[in-house]
């Protein structure tokens, strides 16, 4: 079992981690943004209270909300705001290029420009240059916009330079599609190669498939070099953050290998044999998956559940996603029925059989 | 049709015709085909009319039956190239005398229509021949690299060269007959170009990079520049020497301050353009030749202004320098640069500092200013963000002040502007300054709103016209304006820390509901009194149902 440590404890872990970057994987509703709150709190200037750092976290994307009456991007006034005079919309433009974005859209500054900065963005179909009709755009391309608003606030003077201690980025791709989360991590990958060497950079995030792009850039990819010591030591750490409520436990992955479907396959395959599988395992269990199916080239696990052997795949199919359903990470005390119970072990059984995959379970 | 419906109507025709064929290629790429067809045709008009007069009535008489310049075909001047060989080395010299170029018949724009129209499988290459010739030979080759952009073999007009020369017939085609109607005078053409370029500037959305200066904005920054600099009350110059814009685009400001000159009956010496997009230059260079510019009335350079690669603005000798008696620009907004130390060392910024890596504002402002004279006037667009942004900017800017070199800031409205919803401004620099206050005008709540953006309105059918209020607030410097202008002393810039924020010195706040204590009171006491009345109406009741009052 891994030690229990407070969020206090894990922060201040991070803050003493001499690599400059860190990786951490964590299931929705562990503590993530706590972590970061807690991070900003521990790191800041002890004289007056200024922050160090640079964070990009739910906060960040709560300055931005929607006026539905009139179609647009509301910004949210905070100590950011004064920043946007120097940034125009061109700057954010550059940061979407490789999202391959549907829509155009224009600043609209506040009275006090000086202070408060924009007040608000609108949004129109590339092609109506005439009218410029203002339109909603969807959740996913809102949060990339969201995510390349502050990619170019990061470049303008006095923020970024000022604050250069660390760049903690929470999630930056809940609510992305898979091509998006693969551009996102390029994005992010970018930030790091440019900043790495003269600040800590966080990324934690709840989608590991994200978190292995990146560490597979880290690791293996082009500048793989970079990221390596003279002793062939990395620069960089992983974990994952485990946990409910108070208790949290941050583990390292081991080998440097930081496939996280092998990490859920462990937690699962612990729960089965200390008997406490609960309804969310099913969750994890479906995660693991569509992992898999994504790792073997197919969308969906149907084929993953087939190449095992199970032979109802539809329905058993079925069964997985009703009993993965977004609730039960509230409901995390829920039995299953025995019936789905023995589902369960039979997937697991199957999937843990490692001559199918090839994988290595670490135990 | 006026004048000015025969450009517009123009230009909405060719405006169809770009809509209607440009397909799959995207705006921009098709605007450069466009504009390009259109600048041979100019040329050659120009050509043909120029070389009746030289060859007066051995000019042949044309013997096609299509009356309309755009199919006369073979040109008449082919016609006379056959009949006295012997003369046409006199004949093209004479021609670069006069028009400063020369076209071969064959390159002849009416000569291009008819192989289009024919679908003759030689087009393409006669129209690359034909550009490469005017390029290197027409301007005895001071036009290089005029057409570089226009790659004829793209495979944006077809897969194959025999579709591509399909394309272009039929592209050439309907651009020949779209226009053949209207007249082939140099104002018409040159300003329905004019309208196309910001067609296509409004139509293709944003473009990295490049900004086009919407024309009531160029006509405000023109005429600042032409109003004589020491006491602009005694109107505008009759004569510049030298005009330059730095970053000059397509040359439409530059254009503009050419025709209020003009419209003020004066002339320019010469014109000075930079631009670092080639495309753009090159399109700067066509409008320049289609307003009947010769071509040593003006000169752009193709280059990168913060770096200063033009070498005619790197004159180490001082007393060479050269000076321009008028600067306007609308350099890109708060463009990312990479300031060097060795432009630390740069004789523009040395004295004033180097602006910020994330925005180049003052880099451009400086830039110019270095080259501006001593009797000179310059109009610059800049972001509001210059006005108060702190760091090396605002030291920037308390040097240019204490020096007193910033004469007015003029805040515009905003979204006045195609590619952003930013606030802009215009500064207004001058090197001997008389006054030692600062003119602020806060215009930027005088515009009709518009659907997609807002406009300054030109006073038409006895409306406001907010060009003519912020040219003449500028050119008689009133003490004060509620709400609008005022002339503020050094020290209060001092005081406000340098800050130059209009909304500092011009109130640029809403009224505030003025409340009428008086009325309110006899309100309150109108409702006490009824509440008076009504509750001893209630206890009555009460009274009569034997229950206690309140």
């Amino acid at each position: 079992m891994n030690k229990m440590s407070t969020v206090i404890e894990i922060a201040n872990e991070l803050k003493d981690t001499k690599e400059n970057i860190i990786l951490i994987y964590a299931f929705n509703a562990t503590g993530k943004t706590r972590l970061s709150v807690e991070y900003k709190n521990i790191t800041k200037n002890p004289k007056n209270g200024d922050h160090i750092g640079v964070y990009y976290n739910a906060f960040s994307e709560d300055l931005f909300v929607w006026d539905n009456d009139n179609v647009k991007l509301e910004i949210e006034p905070s100590n950011l705001s004064k920043l946007h005079s120097s940034m125009t919309e061109e700057d954010v433009e550059k940061k979407l290029i490789p999202y391959k974005r549907k829509y155009n859209f224009f600043f609209n500054p506040s009275k006090d420009f000086e202070k408060e900065g924009f007040a608000s963005v609108t949004f129109y179909k590339l092609e109506d240059t005439e009218n410029r009709t203002p339109i909603k755009i969807s959740r996913g391309e809102e949060r990339i916009f969201v995510w390349c608003f502050f990619l170019a606030l990061l470049e303008v003077e006095g923020w970024a330079d000022t604050q250069n201690a660390h760049f903690f980025i929470d999630d930056p791709v809940s609510s992305l599609d898979d091509h998006n989360i693969y551009v996102t991590a390029y994005t992010v990958f970018d930030v790091i190669l440019k900043e790495f060497e003269k600040r800590k950079i966080i990324i934690t995030s709840h989608h590991f498939g994200f978190l292995t792009i990146l560490s597979d850039m880290l690791g293996k990819g082009e500048y793989a070099d970079k990221f390596r010591n003279r002793d062939k030591s990395k620069k960089y750490q992983e974990f994952i953050l485990e946990g409910n409520g108070d208790d949290l436990s941050l583990v390292k992955t081991k080998n440097g290998v930081f496939l996280y479907h092998l990490r859920l396959l462990q937690i699962l395959n612990q729960a089965a044999k200390s008997k406490k599988v609960y309804t969310y395992h099913f969750a994890l269990l479906r995660q693991v998956l569509e992992n898999i199916a994504s790792f073997l080239g197919v969308g969906q696990f149907g084929y993953v559940l087939e190449q095992i052997g199970i032979k109802d795949k539809e329905r058993v199919a079925f069964i997985v996603n009703a009993l993965s359903h977004l609730n039960v990470y509230y409901q995390q005390n829920d039995k299953p029925v025995p019936d789905n119970l023995e589902l369960f072990n039979d997937i697991l059984g199957r999937l843990m059989d490692k001559e199918k995959f090839g994988f290595k379970i670490p135990k | 049709m006026t004048q000015k419906n025969q450009h517009k109507k123009l230009g909405d025709t060719l405006w169809d015709i770009a809509n209607d064929l440009r397909g799959v290629m995207n705006a921009d790429d098709f605007r450069d085909y466009m504009l390009s067809f259109l600048f041979l045709r100019y040329l050659s008009f120009n050509y043909e009319e120029a070389a009746k007069k030289e060859l007066g009535k051995d000019y042949p008489p044309s013997p096609s039956k299509d009356l309309r310049a755009d199919f006369l075909v073979p040109p008449p001047l082919e016609i006379w190239y056959k009949k006295n060989k012997g003369d046409i080395d006199e004949f093209e010299e004479q021609m670069r005398k006069k028009v400063h170029y020369v076209i071969k018949p064959k390159f002849l724009w009416s000569n291009i229509t008819e192989l289009a129209r024919t679908q003759n499988g030689e087009l393409l290459e006669t129209l690359q021949k034909g550009f490469r010739y005017i390029e290197d030979d027409s301007f005895e080759s001071s036009f290089k690299g005029l057409f570089s952009e226009i790659n004829l073999n793209s495979e944006k007009l077809g897969k194959t060269p025999k579709e591509r020369n399909d394309k272009l017939c039929k592209i050439i085609t309907k651009i020949a007959e779209g226009i053949a109607d209207f007249s082939t005078d140099n104002d018409t053409l040159g300003d329905a170009y004019e309208y196309l370029i910001g067609k296509f500037a409004a139509g293709s959305g944003k473009k990295a990079g490049e900004f086009y200066t919407p024309q009531q904005i160029s006509t405000i920054l023109s005429r600042i520049v032409l109003l004589d600099s020491q006491d602009p009350t005694t109107g505008y110059k009759t004569k510049l020497n030298k005009v330059l814009d730095f970053t000059c685009g397509s040359g439409s400001l530059l254009l503009n301050v050419r025709t209020q000159l003009k419209k003020a009956k004066g002339n320019i010496g010469k014109i000075f353009g930079q631009e670092k997009n080639i495309t753009t230059y090159n399109l700067a260079r066509m409008n320049m030749l289609l307003h009947g510019m010769k071509d040593t009335e003006f000169e752009i350079f193709h280059g990168d202004t913060l770096l200063n690669q033009w070498d005619l603005l790197n004159e180490m000798n001082p007393s060479k320098k050269i000076e321009f008696d008028a600067i306007v620009a609308n350099p890109p907004f708060s463009l990312r640069w990479e300031p060097t130390d060795t432009l630390a060392e740069d004789f523009r910024f040395k004295g004033y500092g180097l602006a910020p890596k994330s925005a180049a504002d003052f880099a451009f402002l400086l830039h110019g200013f270095h080259f501006l004279s001593k009797e000179g006037t310059m109009a610059i667009i800049l972001p509001h963000g210059v006005l108060f942004r702190s760091g090396v900017e605002a030291r920037i800017r308390e040097k240019l002040l204490k020096e007193n070199y910033i004469d007015t800031v003029i805040g515009l409205p905003s979204n006045l502007f195609y590619s952003t919803g930013i606030p802009v401004c215009i500064l207004v620099l001058k090197r001997c300054k008389k006054q030692d206050d600062v003119l602020f005008i806060n215009a930027s709540e005088h515009y009709e709103k518009g659907k997609r953006q807002n406009t300054l309105r030109e006073g038409k059918n006895g409306g406001p016209d907010d060009i003519q209020k912020i040219i003449e607030t500028y050119q008689f410097r009133p003490k004060h304006i509620e709400r609008y202008a005022r002339r503020v002393s050094m020290d209060e810039i001092k005081k406000n820390d340098f800050n130059l924020n209009i909304s500092r010195y011009v109130s640029t706040s809403e009224d505030e509901v003025q409340i009428d204590l008086e009325d309110v009171n006899t309100k309150l006491t109108e409702i006490n009194k009824s509440i008076k009345v009504n509750k001893e109406k209630h206890n009555e009741y009460l009274k009569e149902l034997g229950l206690k009052p309140i």
